[in-house]
């Protein structure tokens, strides 16, 4: 029997978090205690604990992702493709730019035919504008005619949209779900090579175990300097935190919603989800539906997999901090929605943990918030020195300075933040990753500036996501706002429309702290003065950039769906000035329309 | 070649590809409803945890 090293790894990052928040919270004690105890101090102990944990964790995922896999990784599985079993795209949509969402099915087709995958798509709508309904008809007959798709590429749309993309997956695989093996689930701004399907089917062909296969999509598309630091970022880091994450999760893995492949039988038996009881936002259809799948196949006895290395996955993100906030409530909701599921019966204890790390992600916005305010009001009330405890004592004594323990905490805590990415940095500078973002100095010029934009951005987020969560907890709806994807600038008004309660509150916050406890200033200006720049720093972060900051490999040898998705696009709206002859024939061909 | 989406346009497009099957194939599967949360009971109370968090509107 092979060796699983699942439970080591989870050993080591448990122990590491652990090391990590228990040396944070002595020596924030050591220092807060010097003037007495009292229970600010106990708070803000407890709240350091909880917080360096969480900061640790994610520092764990990514020092677990650095070694690289095996160069066999996954090889030999992949290259066993069988055509017999039958397979189905499916791409779910709502409220979608049919244009953009039905040439990216086409230039699909295209590199799947090119590919040998034998393969159906099918468009799921939810879409209840008649307008958009009535375009996507238009933009679907299209795509028949240019692909020759009639009876290989289907299109329906549900009366109602229950249970959302969850449901409208259910309906499908209720309704068709007999006639295939294996699903490709994907969202309406996905983008997958021929070659990357052919190597998930195989997979799974390979595996009889094996319930859902994730990959890792990097984004592509990206123009704003926010956009194209998360565009970096996903390319960059996030296959190593994926990487860790992939070897704590063992066979317990993720499902993000898309860019995925499941085996229908094994999705259809473990996950008809219920609607909660109640009303939401705890009650129910459930949001974030893709971690409860997740943990439904796992509970049925199915492998849920994430592989970082098939590479082909795309998807678009959002272009300004506004959209991406706006995505970000949606799934606050859906993660806290999570905690009515932690005593779900059967599941395995990993899946519940894993509940618990998405509530944690969005309730940690506003413990560190807990955290200022409890160090605020701790040095408040903390008594003055007194410098002759003993009657007739000729010397005063000062109290002992505890300044360093205090540098130690914020260095500890910066570092868990950043020493991961520079590990990154060198580890790719040292193999030639590099070369694919520029060289090692252009690399390295993006590392930082990356660190400095999510470092100016993580107050504003803060806020975002605090309030998110006081929404929540306080019973308010947010609903399942559409997807705001492409162009998104935004204008210095808008951003003073959009943050000035973050402002109002960074202000006042400053002002109060100068007022009582001006020596706590100076750690609260890296927090504060953000919160003050928000509206500069919404606006400046959506402005178009050039493609001399962050490089990626993405962007310097673009995959050919996506360049084929592009020249598609440009013809089909009509901004192409190189239109081939009849590139229609192309797309019939299964050769990829460039 | 421009792509216009405007439904006149494309009529008779469209008229000719619904004669044809838009809809995936039927092919039925069954999948059962799951349970995730405890069947509520009449008789049970309300556990310290649920009472605690009641405002949460969880329990």
């Amino acid at each position: 029997m092979r060796f699983d090293p699942t439970p080591l790894y989870r050993l080591a990052a448990i122990l590491f978090a652990l090391v990590a928040a228990i040396t944070a919270t002595v020596l924030l004690a050591e220092a807060a205690v010097e003037d007495g105890l009292d229970v600010w101090d106990v708070v803000r102990a407890f709240l350091i604990f909880v917080t360096t944990a969480w900061l640790s964790w994610g520092a764990a995922m990514a020092l677990l992702g650095l070694a690289p896999r095996p160069k066999s990784f996954g090889k030999a599985e992949r290259a066993l493709y069988r055509p017999g079993d039958s397979c189905v795209v499916l791409v779910p949509i709502c409220n979608e730019d049919p244009v953009q969402t039905f040439a990216r099915i086409a230039v699909m087709d295209a590199s799947m035919r090119a590919a040998g995958v034998v393969s159906d798509i099918a468009v799921l709508s939810d879409t209840r504008d008649e307008d958009n309904f009535r375009a996507e008809r238009a933009a679907f007959a299209r795509l028949l005619q240019e692909t020759d798709g009639a009876g290989r590429i289907y299109y329906r749309r549900r009366q109602d949209n229950r249970g959302r993309k969850a449901g409208n997956i259910e309906d499908f695989i209720r309704n068709s779900g007999g006639a295939y093996e294996f699903a490709v689930i994907l969202d309406a701004d996905s983008l997958m090579e021929g070659q990357t399907i052919r190597q998930m089917i195989a997979r799974m062909q390979a595996d009889p175990n094996m319930g859902l296969l994730q990959t890792l999509p990097k984004i592509t598309g990206s123009t704003s300097l926010f956009g194209r630091a998360q565009q970096f970022a996903a390319s960059f880091f996030s296959p190593v935190f994926s990487r860790g994450l992939a070897r704590m999760q063992g066979k317990t893995g993720p499902f993000w919603g898309h860019n995925a492949i499941i085996r229908v039988k094994a999705f259809a038996e473990s996950c008809a989800l219920p609607p909660l009881a109640g009303k939401p936002p705890f009650g129910g259809h459930i949001l974030s539906h893709d971690y409860v799948e997740a943990a439904l196949l796992a509970r049925a006895g199915w492998t849920v997999q994430v592989d970082e290395t098939i590479e082909g996955s795309f998807e678009e993100g959002p272009d300004n901090i506004l959209a991406f906030a706006k995505r970000d409530r949606r799934w606050c909701q859906g993660n806290l929605q999570h905690i009515r599921l932690l005593t779900a019966p059967g599941l395995r204890a990993w899946s519940r943990f894993v509940f618990v790390q998405g509530i944690f992600a969005y309730i940690v916005s506003l413990i560190w918030g807990l955290f200022l305010i409890a160090s605020v009001i701790a040095t408040i009330m903390a008594p003055l020195p007194d410098y002759f405890p003993d009657p007739y004592q000729l010397f005063p004594v000062f109290p002992s300075d505890r300044t360093q323990q205090i540098i130690a905490l914020g260095i500890g805590i910066f570092g868990l933040l950043v020493v991961p990415k520079l590990a990154i940095l060198g580890i790719s500078a040292a193999s030639g990753r590099a070369r694919g973002y520029g060289g090692a100095g252009k690399l390295a010029a993006s590392v930082v500036i990356e660190l400095l934009l999510s470092s100016m951005m993580a107050p504003v987020m803060l806020m975002y996501q605090s309030k998110a969560v006081l929404q929540v907890l306080s019973g308010r709806d947010g609903g399942w706002p559409a997807n705001q994807r492409g162009e998104g600038r935004l204008s210095l008004a808008e951003g003073f429309a959009a943050t000035a309660w973050i402002q109002v509150f960074g202000a006042a916050a400053l002002a109060l702290v100068w007022y009582i406890a001006p020596e706590l200033l100076i750690w609260m200006l890296p927090v504060g003065v953000p919160m003050l720049l928000a509206p500069w720093i919404i606006s400046l972060s959506s402005q178009p950039i050039g493609r001399g900051l962050f490089v990626s490999p993405e962007e310097t040898a673009p995959s050919e769906v996506v360049l084929a998705y592009r020249a598609l696009l440009a013809r089909w709206t009509g901004t192409d000035t190189t239109e081939p002859a009849d590139t229609s024939t192309g797309l019939q061909n299964g050769a990829a329309p460039a | 070649m421009s792509f216009d989406l405007s439904i006149e346009n494309d009529k008779q497009d469209i008229t000719a590809y619904e004669a044809s099957a838009w809809e995936p194939p039927l092919a039925p599967l069954d999948m059962p409803r799951q349970q995730l949360e405890a069947e509520p009971r009449a008789d049970r109370r309300p556990g310290l945890l649920a009472r605690a968090f009641s405002f949460l509107h969880v329990a």
